[in-house]
């Protein structure tokens, strides 16, 4: 039998267990399950805590006025026994941690992140997108792998990230793609959570943040566009400036905040074909240059002009297949164009170099 | 398979999608908990403020439960074969079981039981497939590759 035979048999033996369906939940004018507050166990220990101390606080009360004799009486003494050596102390609430099994989450994909390029002329940050691997056993992921949770929650995986590369989202941001329609050009739904309002800290700060959002989700169809989904609505103010995003957004919408090189697919070697690097420009003339420098001498190993399909105030797109055998993962592979005013690399993008994904196993 | 695109009152989504999104969420959490997932999905996806407006009511529900299943934690159906391990009367279960399948099902995460579930049982093309999971294609592929590694013992 085939692998693909046997999958089959596989399904149709899952479905054979398949149980009749429900019937229709008649209870659906009278509950609210999406609205409904779900409590935090800390809450709830809070609560029992409360309860305990409530039930315990008279006892104690009680057994502490329970041997003196009341002033003014002379009526005899209550004869009380008590217990020898019984411990007087209440017990507490259970404070043992619930045991929880964390979830554990392989994800495999590309995420996009940040990098200062050298001599910038704008002083925006260049998108770089990184094939990534990672395993999280901290539950953060929820079992989730999915690139848009994987990228707004970098910060709170704590993994090390690519020398050069940051993420500028803050920790404490939490989003998950919540599916595709049939609109053209499509709109991808990000349902994020109340931390993503406040945005990350100062206008271009904010707008790097929805772009490395942004381009993450729509690797798969770059001419999708993004609805920021809060609270079951769309964000009518986000970050610093209030920003509206009542409207979808995509990877147009805040181009030019970005560095005028960014790259739109992960460099990779050992993979099919050549490497090849990926990206838009909006260069001088459309004229740019990808180099292969040695780190250690600094010296550049290999240098190719590459013409970008527009430039000059136009964005354009570009691509470079390198057949050169000095690449490897020891060496650094540059993007920039050469100035005009002083004949200097400028807007330089850094392109991590790796033989395969890298890691971010923490 | 049906799907219908237009405005329907729930009662008839229901009716029209219930039996193949049960069979969708045995595979995903299991025969004991499916019936209760499709249940809550339901009631998620009626109760939702989007819902009037959604078109594909198919697409939506098989999402819904995909997310319901998730939220329902992957270990559960390993705690059901724990469970049943330990009856006194396995005969209260409620279906026939094959245990051989939920082993080897069991290894697989919630995402990649959907994925092969949509790609080998409802003949999807991994494109329908992320579309239907609201994913991309190079993440179903993934999920396919990894599935079928986790199952090498059952393909051998």
């Amino acid at each position: 039998m085939t692998n693909e035979k046997k999958m089959k048999d596989l399904m149709a033996r899952m479905v054979a267990m398949s149980p009749e369906p429900p019937e229709f939940p008649q209870e659906i004018e009278m509950t609210q399950p999406a609205s409904a507050p779900r409590r935090s166990p800390a809450l709830i220990l809070a609560i029992a805590t409360a309860a305990v101390v409530a039930l315990a606080l008279p006892l104690l009360l009680f057994q502490g006025t329970a041997g003196e004799e009341p002033v003014g009486t002379t009526a005899p003494a209550p004869v009380t026994t008590l217990p020898e050596a019984t411990p007087t102390t209440t017990p507490g609430p259970d404070t043992t941690p619930p045991t929880t099994v964390p979830i554990v989450t392989e994800f495999d994909g590309v995420i996009y992140l940040i990098q200062e390029p050298d001599n910038s002329f704008l002083g925006n940050p260049a998108m770089v997108p990184v094939s990534v691997s990672l395993t999280d056993a901290s539950g953060v992921l929820r079992g989730i792998e999915d690139p848009a949770l994987v990228v707004t929650r970098l910060a709170d995986l704590g993994v090390t990230l690519p020398e050069g590369l940051t993420t500028v989202i803050p920790p404490g941001v939490d989003g998950v793609n919540g599916g595709v329609d049939d609109s053209s050009p499509a709109v991808i739904t990000m349902y994020m959570n109340e931390a993503f309002l406040e945005g990350a800290g100062g206008l271009l700060a904010d707008v790097t943040m929805l772009n490395q959002i942004i381009y993450t989700v729509t690797q798969e169809d770059p001419e999708a566009l993004v609805q920021f989904i809060v609270n079951d609505q769309p964000v009518e103010a986000y970050g610093t400036e209030g920003l509206s995003l009542l409207e979808p957004v995509g990877r147009d919408t805040f181009l030019d905040d970005l560095n005028p090189i960014i790259l739109t697919e992960p460099f990779l070697l050992g993979g099919d074909g050549l490497p090849h690097l990926e990206g838009r420009a909006n260069v001088f003339e459309a004229g740019l240059t990808v180099q292969v420098v040695d780190p250690s001498s600094g010296e550049a190993l290999y240098e190719e002009p590459v013409m970008a399909s527009c430039g000059t105030g136009c964005w354009g797109i570009f691509t470079h297949e390198f057949d050169t055998p000095v690449l490897s993962p020891e060496t650094v592979v540059k993007v920039f164009w050469y100035s005009a005013e002083d004949g200097e690399p400028a807007d330089v993008v850094t392109v991590p170099v790796a033989e395969g994904a890298w890691n971010l196993t923490p | 398979m049906i799907t219908v695109i237009g405005v329907m009152d729930n009662e008839e989504a229901y009716r029209l999608y219930a039996r193949e999104l049960t069979e969708y969420a045995t595979t995903l959490v299991g025969p004991f908990d499916a019936a209760d997932v499709v249940t809550d999905a339901c009631l998620k996806a009626f109760a939702s403020k989007g819902w009037p407006g959604v078109l594909n009511r198919r697409a939506y529900l098989y999402r819904t439960v995909l997310t319901v299943s998730n939220d329902h934690h992957r270990s559960t159906l390993s705690r059901r074969l724990r469970e049943m391990k330990v009856a006194e009367r396995p005969s209260v279960m409620p279906v026939e079981v094959d245990l051989d399948v939920l082993r080897a099902v069991e290894r697989l995460s919630v995402q990649q039981r959907s994925v092969v579930y949509l790609t080998y049982w409802a003949d999807l093309t991994p494109e329908d497939v992320a579309a239907q999971m609201g994913v991309s294609t190079g993440t179903v592929k993934r999920h396919l590759a990894r599935a079928r590694k986790r199952l090498g013992e059952w393909l051998s």
